[in-house]
């Protein structure tokens, strides 16, 4: 997204730049008393910039997060590892201690054994 | 439809809704200055410019509906008409349209 979004930027801006110039000699080469409407490539490139510079902004702005509370916290459960709910899926009260020290006792004889 | 029942049973997390608001806030404000520097390249006057506003409102919510919000505006937003209408009257982005406007209007033509 970082490379294509900074082409982008720079092209559109450039596209603009170039448009914004270009009116500008129009306006300063025809005569005043007899104004001429801008010339197609012009007002083609003008939109066109413009427009891409538009998709640029949007394309590079964050993320928007989902408002439904179930979908939301799926996907923290999902990419963070805890969501609103994780109080429910640790808790002290109901932990086994002797698997854990059996566990650890196991653990210490590998490690000695290695 | 936002009645207190389908909030019971569906809730939403407000700081995700004001999450978005500010999103497409930011959005606005920004895409709406390049609108301005646009209509004042191409010279517009008087309500041909505020048309041209509300063309490329449209045309930026069109970005947002399938660029960011994947098509689905009801999944990041209560109501859906809120992607199409969010800050397109608000002060900060007509604002800006309008000082763009002007000022890239007088630099061209000047």
């Amino acid at each position: 997204m970082g490379l294509l979004s900074n082409t982008l930027l720079l092209l559109s801006t450039l596209l603009l730049t170039h448009s914004c110039y270009s009116a500008h000699e129009h306006t300063t080469t025809t005569s005043r008393l007899t104004p001429t409407s801008l010339p197609l490539d012009i007002l083609l490139e003008t939109i066109i910039g413009a427009s891409l510079l538009c998709a640029t902004i949007v394309l590079s702005n964050n993320q928007l997060r989902p408002i439904a509370h179930r979908v939301w916290a799926g996907k923290l459960e999902r990419e963070v590892g805890a969501g609103p709910w994780g109080q429910l899926d640790e808790r002290v009260g109901f932990l086994n201690i002797r698997t854990k020290r059996a566990d650890f006792a196991e653990f210490v004889k590998a490690e000695g054994r290695s | 439809m936002l009645d207190e029942r389908k909030l019971a049973i569906d809730p939403v997390v407000p700081e995700n809704v004001a999450h978005n608001t500010r999103i497409v806030t930011d959005i606005r404000s920004l895409t709406s200055s390049v609108c301005g520097i646009a209509a004042g390249i191409l010279g517009l006057e008087s309500y041909a410019g505020f048309v041209f506003y509300l063309v490329g409102s449209v045309f930026v919510s069109m970005l947002m509906l399938f660029l960011v919000a994947d098509g689905k505006p009801g999944k990041y937003f209560q109501s859906g008409i809120d992607l199409w209408t969010t800050e397109v009257f608000g002060t900060s982005s007509v604002a800006s349209f309008v000082l763009m406007w002007t000022l890239v209007y007088n630099l061209v033509r000047a």
